[in-house]
């Protein structure tokens, strides 16, 4: 026993003299929270832009002066020709190691979007650093703004941008997508994925857009302050980005997915036709149910939802039973109308199964899928998709009535 | 290979050296029948020997006898002495002698049987008998014409009382602790245990200091073989001086070459009790408030005694809470330099930024600082003991400031290590009982971690695992009853089970006769007819 | 007698169970054998009744030579030509340390040590197996004991916690592609349960020998357990297209685990409890190359042999696959499920036919 102690000993001191091999200590380390990936404007090179976190600023108390607080974080730009080779140039600027294990936020451009992510998406799923736990997001735009624009309430922008993607179920108007979920769809051979979108918006501009419907965003404006908004979803074709979501279609993909949390469904008072009223949604659930009928693919899709009455602006007492009957059918409308929207660009236009209709047939129908498989891609925009919708009211808040609403 | 040649080389010096000291006259040899014989012989063997006292008398009206009585100041109860030996010598037996009248060779008879009113006397009848005796505290009574002498138990010194045991105290429980006097140990025992199965033997350990040392056991439930291996150990000791039972402990445990003990020691005698009653033998020793308990399994350092006293759900919590301590107190230093140094991706995002904050403009890399921490906290602890206790407190209040404010301040190490550091040190408080054992794991695993980071505590982890399943304490397996597993004894491990639920004893120990009590003693509310005419 | 030591029929279960179960905590080769689709889950179901029929004869073997490992009741029935079988079944044993060894260090280098050489890897494991096996095979039984309930409750909490990722439907549809390479698939599983083998070396230190059937029974059955939660927690979180292209399967599926802001990144949990079950079975099958390799050349004891055998189970590490696709290739079904079978079932096979012919008993000592 003692001898083999001893060698024991001698071995552990000769490793301890030999150099630690995969030491690293904390202050040398280069902690990325974001990474940015756009097209280097040399040919078919890479441009990669990372968020790295600057310790020092972090710990730094307000005493520095409350305004002006430095920036938490650095952004690194690169090139390189994979993205491996684009984070090792990088470290040529940086003296630390870049080290990609809190990643939280990938953004994509657009413009690598519609070239396709597969070749992208390679490094972060073979790489032990990197979890499939990161956000999956495609910019409206340049990747680089995103990474770039900064945010008033957090020093570090990625941690925005990932608090951005987790209250996104407020409104249910945009996806939530880790490349988990993204690398799952890309890899079903029925599925197409989607991912979250996120543009940048000047900051003028907030107030003026906040009451009109947004318009296909223009291009990034150079202002000097630049803001980020999640919202809508980008659809891909296979690995190709084929378009984007609004709002009103997003959240219609969110309620055939059964992933809308919570959110305002707006329709018109049942009394007076030019005041609204917000729903509240509580929760939803979903159901696909495929069909095959001497050969006719048909799917049914069945939500349930259960609202509370949030707000309403005309002046009448909305609680009786024939008004929440009639809100009720009005909720219904609009959920059908979200889902018509989206499954009409999907089937339609683009003809990209996002809602896993495919993988639903694979289950249920596993002999006849084999025949559907190959003509999957033609067949999906002819199938025919029934849409249920059961909605119900079910509270409708501390009053009854606005103040001084007259009594019928 | 180790162990072969020991044993040669203990047998060589065994032959070569003379089995005892001789000093100039033959101590084996019979006392004289002449008085002047032996007190010459007596205050040679004592010479220089300041505490000695020898009171010469001449006892007896008619036939008057040379007679003295020898003992040693100090371990003499003075007042038996006085009243008891030299008032009865001196007047009644005057008042005997007066009344009928005794021949010169009664006198002995008539002194031991009529005149010394001592609970305890025997006859010596070698001069080494006589020296041994009073050595020991009794008071002997040498009489001209006799080759007899008489050894009266007069053993009384100045001793502490019986006092709360500093270690191990308790908020329920008792507070009497062992004290260093033998005699009041075993009788602390015995009023715990009032059976005539709690067997107390006795033997001389130390050729120098003449030790005495008790063993202790309760006749049929401990495991007979046990006792016999335990005086076995304790015959073999062949040493110069057992001052205190860590000497014990050193020459009868099981793995010499192991940092864990195998040995336990307590300062209570309700533990040591309980510790009787589950099967297990207790060594006392003259001398020392702490007493050894073998067999010492290492889950027992879990278990306190007031465990047992209080209610067994919180008892419950605080074992797991021990358990708990322990581990943090052994691995948060080499987690933490594992993970700042090999697996910085494990940490928690929030987590890993304020960490990496606090790293950062720190001079030093996570295992120095780790490494560097702990030796000074040793230092600290160390201080803090040795020291008188008011100066004790300085050194803590300064050790903390030194280290909790004015290191960070200045950024020689990162405040995430104090915090480390502290943990390990409040935690490895929680099981006094194995703090050593602490240390060193945590030595052990901290250094493999900056090696190896978690590979190499995990590979530290399964040396000791290893080493701790191959140890025995007495035969007994040092981990059970977790390894090998003993599920019925779990429920004094894992969760402290109610009393009326621990029927057994632990069975690896008192194996033979395991019952301890009747099954089904849950109390129950009296039944239903009872509560209505109440 | 070369061991003294004696273990439980409890301590017997959980080593076969650890030593089957924990490399799938990593490696799961099962996800790339026929069917290799959602329905490797029912291939492993199915594979209890195969892992029964192909111990049998290793069992019946055990048990007509109660005192006897295998070398020893090889050479008791062939003479000569028994020592050759006694030799192979050393080979298989250092090849399995060797193997494990080198799997270990594969996945150490891939995943949180990229840059640390493999061979400190093995060096360093095989120097602390070396300790294990010196202290014996009841240290390794008692360690295996307390590790192996770890690893099973550790597998529950890591179940319980991506449960909420985990999706039902990707079992669906199931038997996809009829039972035939189920049936195969559950073939190339059982083959892999080279823990059949203990019985023939470890039941002489079976404190009660009846019990070891029973013992193993039970131990192929929670392995098959646990197998199958672990199975179905990777299909039903990567879905089969994803799960079948990861290196370390349920490592990545741990990886999901994501519960709050604060609860997860637990591999590092993973990762320790995995290398200390790992170290056991590695200890085991180091224990069993030296104990037959003693047997073979009727040493009295087989402590001397530990070491110099830890040089050549280290060198056949390194040197037994050029890069991680050779090893791949080589745990594949194609190759090891007919290289095990060889020792598992076959050879044992053989010698229980012979005995029976020439009416070899077991022999008074």
């Amino acid at each position: 026993m003692k001898r083999q102690l001893i060698a024991i000993f001698i071995i552990s001191v000769l490793f301890a003299t030999s150099g630690c091999w995969n030491r690293r200590e904390l202050n040398t380390l280069a902690i990325i929270m974001a990474i940015g990936i756009d097209k280097a404007p040399e040919d078919g090179k890479i441009k990669l832009t990372t968020q790295v976190l600057k310790p020092d600023e972090i710990k730094a108390p307000a005493a520095t002066g409350g305004q002006g607080s430095p920036k938490g974080v650095w952004v690194l730009t690169s090139t390189g020709h994979t993205i491996f080779d684009a984070y090792r140039n990088a470290t040529m600027q940086s003296d630390r190691k870049l080290y990609n294990s809190q990643t939280k936020v990938i953004v994509i451009s657009e413009e690598m979007a519609r070239a396709g992510v597969r070749p992208i998406l390679d490094f972060f799923d073979r790489d032990h650093e990197l979890r499939r736990l990161s956000w999956l997001l495609i910019a409206k735009g340049e990747a680089k703004d995103i990474i770039e624009a900064e945010h008033e309430q957090e020093k570090i922008p990625a941690q925005a941008i990932e608090s951005l993607v987790t209250a996104s179920g407020a409104t249910s108007m945009a996806v939530t997508v880790n490349l988990h979920e993204f690398l799952k769809m890309l890899a079903n051979k029925a599925t197409d994925p989607f991912a979250s979108r996120i543009e940048i918006i000047a900051e003028e501009e907030t107030e003026k857009k906040a009451a009109k419907k947004p318009k296909p965003e223009e291009s990034q404006q150079n202002g000097p302050r630049k803001r980020m908004r999640l919202t809508g979803a980008a659809v891909f074709k296979d690995d190709k980005l084929a378009g984007w979501l609004n709002r009103p279609e997003t959240r219609g993909l969110n309620w055939i997915l059964g992933k809308v949390k919570s959110g305002i469904i707006i329709v018109k008072s049942p009394k007076d036709e030019n005041q609204y009223v917000a729903l509240e949604i509580i929760r939803a659930s979903s159901k696909i149910i495929p069909e095959i009928r001497d050969g006719q693919v048909t799917i049914t899709v069945e939500v349930e939802e259960e609202g509370n009455l949030g707000e309403q602006m005309s002046d009448v007492d909305l609680t009786t039973p024939e008004y929440f009957d009639s809100l009720e059918r009005r909720q219904a409308t609009v959920i059908k109308n979200e889902i018509a929207a989206v499954l009409r660009k999907a089937q339609k236009e683009w003809g990209t199964d996002i809602f896993g209709f495919g993988d639903a047939i694979h289950r249920k129908f596993p002999r006849e899928w084999k025949k559907l498989e190959k003509k999957w891609d033609t067949e999906f925009s002819q199938i025919e998709v029934k849409v249920k919708v059961i909605s119900t009211l079910k509270r409708f808040g501390l009053h009854t009535a606005p103040a001084g609403t007259k009594r019928e | 290979m180790f162990h072969k040649t020991g044993q040669i080389l203990s047998r060589l010096i065994k032959q070569w050296s003379p089995n005892k000291p001789r000093p100039a006259a033959d101590q084996n040899e019979p006392l004289s029948s002449s008085i002047q014989v032996n007190l010459n012989k007596i205050s040679s063997v004592f010479a220089n020997a300041s505490d000695l006292v020898i009171r010469q008398l001449q006892i007896g009206t008619r036939e008057q006898t040379e007679a003295f009585v020898v003992y040693l100041d100090g371990l003499v109860e003075k007042t038996i002495v006085n009243d008891n030996i030299l008032e009865p010598l001196t007047l009644e037996l005057r008042q005997a002698q007066a009344n009928g009248g005794v021949s010169r060779k009664r006198v002995l008879a008539l002194i031991k049987k009529q005149v010394l009113s001592v609970g305890q006397v025997k006859e010596a009848t070698t001069v080494q008998a006589v020296i041994d005796a009073v050595l020991s505290g009794e008071t002997v009574i040498v009489i001209d014409g006799s080759a007899v002498a008489l050894v009266a138990n007069t053993r009384g010194w100045e001793t502490r009382g019986v006092q709360e045991p500093p270690t191990e105290s308790v908020v329920r429980g008792p507070r009497e602790g062992f004290t260093e006097t033998l005699r009041t140990n075993t009788a602390l025992l015995r009023r715990k245990i009032k059976n005539i199965n709690l067997k107390l033997e006795t033997m001389k350990i130390g050729k120098q200091t003449k030790t005495d040392v008790c063993i202790a056991y309760l006749k049929g439930i401990v495991n007979d073989k046990l006792v016999e291996e335990v005086k076995r150990r304790l015959a073999e000791i062949d040493t110069d001086s057992i001052l205190e039972s860590g000497y014990i402990e050193q020459f009868i445990e099981d793995a010499p070459y192991s940092f864990l003990p195998t040995v336990g020691n307590t300062e209570k005698p309700d533990i040591a009790a309980a510790k009787l009653l589950e099967g297990r033998i207790v060594i006392l020793t003259d001398g020392t408030p702490f007493a050894l308990t073998v067999p010492y399994l290492f889950m027992e350092a879990f278990q306190s005694s007031e465990d047992y006293y209080s209610r067994p759900f919180y008892s419950t919590i605080v074992r797991w809470i021990r358990f708990t301590a322990f581990f943090l107190s052994v691995f948060s230093p080499a987690i933490y330099v594992a993970l700042t140094t090999f697996h910085p991706e494990m940490l928690p995002p929030a987590l890993l930024i304020s960490m990496a904050a606090a790293r950062e403009g720190t001079p030093f890399p996570a295992i120095v600082e780790a490494l560097g921490m702990g030796v000074i906290y040793e230092i600290l602890r160390e201080a803090g003991i040795r020291l008188p206790k008011p100066i004790g407190q300085a050194v803590s209040i300064v050790g903390a400031l030194v280290i909790g404010e004015s290191a960070v301040t200045a950024g020689l190490i990162g405040a995430p290590m104090v915090i480390v550091i502290s943990i390990t040190a409040i935690a490895s408080f929680v099981v006094p009982a194995i703090s050593d054992v602490t240390a060193v794991m945590r030595l052990i695993l901290t250094v493999m971690a900056g090696i190896f980071g978690q590979y190499g505590i995990m590979m530290a982890v399964a040396g000791i695992l290893t080493h701790m399943v191959s140890l025995r304490s007495l035969g007994v397996p040092y981990l059970s009853p977790l390894a090998p597993t003993n599920i019925p004894d779990l429920k004094d491990v894992l969760i402290r089970a109610p009393w009326w639920a621990m029927s057994t004893r632990p069975r690896v120990i008192g194996w033979h006769r395991p019952v301890r009590q009747k099954f089904h003693l849950k109390p129950e509310p009296p039944s239903d007819t009872n509560r209505d005419r109440t | 007698m070369l061991e003294d030591g004696r273990i439980t029929d409890r301590q017997f279960m959980l080593l076969i169970i650890v030593s089957r179960l924990i490399l799938s905590l990593t490696y799961l080769p099962a996800l790339n054998s026929p069917p290799e689709n959602q329905d490797v889950w029912i291939a492993g179901l199915l594979s209890f009744p195969v892992h029964l029929l192909l111990a049998v004869p290793a069992y019946l073997l055990a048990q007509r030579f109660k005192d006897r490992s295998i070398i020893q009741s090889a050479e008791l029935i062939l003479g000569k030509t028994g020592k050759i079988i006694g030799a192979l079944y050393v080979w298989f044993f250092l090849h399995m340390t060797a193997l494990t060894l080198r799997q270990l260090s594969c996945y150490l280098t891939s995943v949180p040590y990229p840059e640390t050489p493999a061979p400190v890897f093995i060096i360093v494991t095989a120097l602390f197996a070396a300790l294990a096996v010196g202290y014996g095979v009841e240290t390794i039984c008692r360690t295996g004991e307390i590790m192996t309930p770890v690893v099973m409750f550790s597998i529950f909490v890591v179940i319980i916690l991506i449960a909420k990722d985990m999706d039902l439907k990707a079992l669906a549809p199931m038997l996809e592609k009829g039972i035939a390479p189920v049936l195969h698939g559950a073939l190339t599983i059982a083959a892999r349960t080279v823990e059949i083998l203990f019985v023939t070396m470890l039941l002489p230190y079976l404190n009660q020998p009846g019990t070891a059937k029973k013992a193993m029974a039970w131990g192929i059955f929670f392995f098959i357990f646990f197998f199958t939660i672990i199975t179905v927690s990777i299909i039903t979180t990567f879905d089969v297209e994803q799960a079948i292209n990861r290196t370390f399967p349920f490592f990545s599926t741990v990886r999901l685990i994501s519960i709050g802001e604060f609860l997860e990144r637990i591999d590092a949990v993973h990762l320790g409890i995995w290398i200390l079950g790992l170290f056991i079975k590695i200890s085991i099958y180091y224990y069993l190359t030296a104990l037959g390799a003693a047997q073979l050349f009727n040493l009295q004891d087989y402590r001397p042999i530990v070491l110099p055998l830890g040089t050549i189970i280290v060198s056949l590490s390194v040197l037994q696959a050029e890069n991680m696709v050779e090893l791949r290739e080589f745990t594949s079904y194609k190759v090891w499920t007919w290289y095990a079978l060889f020792f598992i079932t076959f050879l044992p096979l053989i010698l229980l036919v012979v005995a029976v012919l020439r009416r070899r008993e077991v022999q008074a000592r």
